[in-house]
């Protein structure tokens, strides 16, 4: 309320002398007037200007590119931040219709990644097409022709401008986009000759990287349409040897459920057939699977199970328990035909009696010799052919003690007898060393579990033919998204190996345990595989589409 | 502009819109989240193959929808200069300004993908918080502030005058000092021969004593007080710009002047209340209006930055035919 009351005419007598007052500069209205000149005139000067590339990055480029980390044009073709420059040419040199023509190309240009593809393939040849990881290239020895893919981009997966860190491996998003999406399979799909030869319908073991690593191929139709799936637990194909009537082509007697496992591991079974058996140190030891299968020495699958390393210690080639540090030679029959025969046992009687009976005397010796001679006589074995007999083909009779038999070669091998004085013919093993051919795989993050939680068949396979990997759906139970989402996966602590049940059953339950592809599916392309296409003509563009 | 009932439609169409846009970015981008909502195909692949949300064809919606705001919201100005223009009443586009603006702001998010991106980008959104943060400060303003001027000044002056006002109260107030040596002069005589005929007969007060005390009290006040606050750029750190502090000085100096110099006083007064209403309805116009001079240059560098974001993002896809 107005302190002094004055009238209407008093109020506008202060007018009187001043109603030009708007006609005078007034500092709030120049002040606006000043301020908005100079945002206009200094952001048209500032976006005239020549500006360094860098400006316009949308973040940092990788550590595979900082080559040209200032050279923005080597991707970005013709691209000239020179706006005063752009837009003048676009106007003083452009016809109607080509300004048009470029109007329209810049709009679609989210739609159109072709030059900046081209840039990619100048440096990066042959690789306009998706290419499979460099362990599934590796298979081309055994493949008569590969997949590939016709994609739309390399930057549909391949995001530059992410970090001054290498490259990432495009993320798993990246991957089902197109391997969930059964039609974009078939439209894409490229296939190149390979050289190799297909496996047999049972399947082969081969060491065709010429690494010694014996691996596992099953046959695959040709031509290899891939199948879409929507995760790693929902239609994610099958692994390679869980086809139909595929055996494990192993030249080899073995039964894994007679060799029977430790009590320990299996409260719930039946006593194992195997007894305890003592080690080196002379403590009792009863057989479990890691006796055999031990990791290799990088973590990833398993070691070559060796005869000398994990099969002598009970299947002893020991000639006698008289003289139980004499073995038949392993390995090569030619040397066992030579040790067994006359001359070559009594070598070897002579050399056990000087280097572990300490005879020196020759009567001694001698007398060593034809005792052993005698005692093999005392078993039935006179003749040289009848030594290798028992020794290649049938062992000792069953009223021979239990020390003094020894196990034939054909208790584990397949023997070939040629006929005649010829040397008998052992088939190779030929065990698998590896399984899995398109990824490695470590049992380490799995110690917490018992073997026998994947390789369930182990328990009761008596079959060498039997393929005793896990099938897919088992790694699924635990390779999965949570089973509620709110909840907190089970993992085992890092480092501990130690068996959890509990810790498997929640895992089993629940799931939560990564299913990212690249969790299995790491390295995409090594240096030796890169650009496996780079000169080849696809055989088929699309056997889906004529 | 007063956010009255008169907004709600088009605070309406702006939470449908809103809403609308996020059933769009969450189908397009977050397809998991909202399963039962397909994009048409002519927004591409979902999600979108590129590692980008600016570029693909939803994103560029927005950020062509934007920027046709922000054009739009930049011809409010126009449109206020030019009040005959039969184009829409004035109020509506002001109401459109404000909600259609607030609308950019899910629209260019949306658009940048909650990402700040590159130098450029960056500095795009500083630009675009500093033009949202300005408009909406002053939208704020205006819900209390002219309520709250009209019911603190009573006499609320034409802003602009201002400055000649108080220069007219500056000539009142020096029409007073020249007045306070003639009017003592003319006033002496009589006041004497009152005094002196009191003197004769009775007991009086020294009259002209009292006159001269009381014209020297108000000399000094106005010389010393009055007449520095009047002539203050800014009146805010004088004694007298306090209402309390004003009030005691002017009941102390009537009690000390005759009842010939009160209305004087009075005067002086009401010369220091009106510079004391000036300064506060400075003081409020200047919040009123100030955020202009910030929301306004900022806008036109938006625009003119945003074009080139989007020529920059154009030319390094697909350059121009040289």
């Amino acid at each position: 309320m107005d302190v002094f009351q004055r009238t209407t005419k008093q109020i506008a007598a202060k007018y009187k002398e001043h109603l030009d007052y708007f006609r005078r500069p007034h500092y709030f209205r120049y002040t606006k007037i000043i301020c908005f000149a100079l945002a206009v005139v200094g952001s048209i000067a500032f976006v005239s200007f020549p500006h360094e590339p860098v400006l316009f990055s949308t973040g940092p480029i990788c550590k595979n590119h900082e080559r040209f980390a200032d050279n923005c044009e080597k991707c970005h073709v013709g691209a000239k931040p020179d706006l005063v420059s752009n837009v003048t040419s676009l106007f003083s040199t452009a016809k109607p219709a080509e300004m048009k023509a470029g109007v329209q190309r810049a709009l679609h240009a989210s739609n159109s990644l072709a030059e900046l593809d081209q840039a990619c393939n100048d440096c990066h040849k042959g690789f306009e097409y998706h290419q499979p990881q460099s362990l599934a290239l590796g298979l081309r020895p055994v493949r008569t022709e590969v997949s590939g893919a016709k994609v739309t981009s390399c930057s549909e997966c391949h995001h530059e401008h992410q970090g001054p860190d290498k490259m990432p491996n495009p993320p798993y998003i990246d991957c089902i986009n197109c391997h969930g999406n059964q039609m974009k399979l078939e439209h894409t799909l490229v296939t190149f000759k390979a050289d190799g030869r297909q496996p047999p319908p049972l399947g082969m073991v081969a060491d065709f990287k010429g690494d010694n690593v014996r691996r596992f191929v099953a046959p695959r139709p040709s031509p290899h349409q891939p199948v879409s799936f929507a995760s790693f637990r929902v239609g994610h194909p099958a692994f390679g040897y869980e086809s139909e009537g595929l055996r494990d082509p192993a030249v080899l007697h073995f039964n894994h459920a007679a060799h029977g496992l430790a009590e320990a591991e299996q409260p719930n079974r039946k006593p194992t057939t195997i007894p305890p058996f003592k080690t080196p140190t002379g403590e009792k030891h009863q057989l479990t699977c890691t006796d055999c299968h031990k990791p290799g020495a990088d973590g990833f699958f398993m070691q070559r199970v060796t005869y000398d390393e994990h099969c002598r210690q009970c299947h002893s080639l020991h000639f006698s328990a008289d003289v139980p540090e004499l073995t038949i030679p392993h390995r090569d029959p030619e040397k066992v035909r030579v040790a067994m025969q006359s001359t070559g046992l009594t070598s070897l009687f002579l050399e056990y009696a000087g280097t572990y009976m300490k005879i020196n005397d020759r009567a001694q010796q001698q007398a060593f010799i034809d005792d052993q001679f005698r005692k093999l006589q005392a078993r039935g074995i006179d003749t040289t052919e009848k030594l290798l007999i028992r020794v290649f083909r049938t062992g000792d009779p069953p009223n021979v003690t239990k020390d003094q038999a020894f196990p034939p070669c054909a208790k584990c091998h397949e023997v070939n007898f040629p006929g005649g004085n010829s040397t008998p013919k052992i088939t190779p093993t030929n065990m698998a060393d590896r399984w899995l051919t398109r990824g490695p795989f470590k049992h380490e993050p799995h110690g917490h579990m018992n073997c026998t939680d994947c390789h369930r068949q182990a328990k009761t396979s008596s079959k060498t033919s039997d393929i005793l990997l896990p099938p897919k759906t088992y790694c699924a139970e635990c390779h999965r998204p949570l089973e509620n989402a709110d909840h907190t996966p089970a993992m085992p602590r890092q480092g501990v190996l130690k068996q959890d049940p509990e810790l498997t059953a929640r895992q089993l339950t629940e799931g939560g345990v990564s299913s990212n592809c690249q969790y299995c599916h790491p390295r995409y392309h090594s240096t030796s595989e890169t650009a496996v296409f780079a000169k080849q003509t696809p055989l088929l563009r699309n056997p889906h589409k004529p | 502009m007063l956010v009255n009932r008169s907004h709600i439609p088009w605070i309406i169409i702006t939470v449908i819109a809103t809403a609308l846009a996020t059933a769009l970015f969450l189908a397009n981008f977050h397809p998991a989240t909202i399963p039962f909502f397909k994009l048409p195909g002519v927004f591409g692949p979902v999600p979108p193959v590129r590692n980008t949300i600016g570029g693909t064809p939803l994103g560029l919606l927005f950020g062509i929808i934007s920027y046709l705001i922000f054009l739009f919201a930049a011809a409010l100005g126009i449109r206020k200069k030019r009040r005959t223009l039969p184009i829409g009443h004035v109020q509506t586009w002001l109401r459109a300004h404000i909600w259609l603006t607030i609308l950019t702001v899910p629209l260019v998010l949306f658009h940048c993908g909650f990402h700040f991106g590159g130098i450029l980008t960056t500095s795009l959104m500083v630009l675009y918080f500093i033009v949202m943060a300005s408009g909406l400060y002053g939208l704020a303003l205006q819900q209390f502030m002219p309520g709250m001027m009209g019911r603190r000044l009573p006499q609320e002056a034409v802003f602009e005058a201002i400055p000649e006002v108080r220069g007219e109260l500056v000539e009142l107030a020096e029409k007073l000092w020249k007045e306070l040596s003639p009017a003592v002069k003319k006033a002496a005589p009589a006041m004497a021969a009152a005094g002196s005929a009191a003197t004769a007969t009775t007991l009086l007060p020294d009259v002209a004593q009292d006159e001269e005390l009381s014209r020297k009290a108000i000399s000094e006040f106005l010389h010393d007080e009055v007449f520095p606050y009047l002539r203050m750029a800014s009146g805010r750190d004088h004694r007298l710009a306090s209402p309390r502090a004003a009030e005691d000085s002017f009941r102390l100096l009537k009690m000390s002047v005759t009842p010939f110099w009160r209305p004087s006083v009075e005067r002086m007064e009401q010369w220091c209340y009106d510079r004391r209403m000036l300064d506060v309805q400075t003081r409020y116009q200047h919040w009123l209006h100030f955020w202009l001079v910030v929301h306004v240059p900022f806008s036109f560098i938006l625009l003119v930055i945003t074009f080139w974001h989007a020529y920059m993002a154009v030319v390094y896809l697909k350059p121009f035919p040289s």
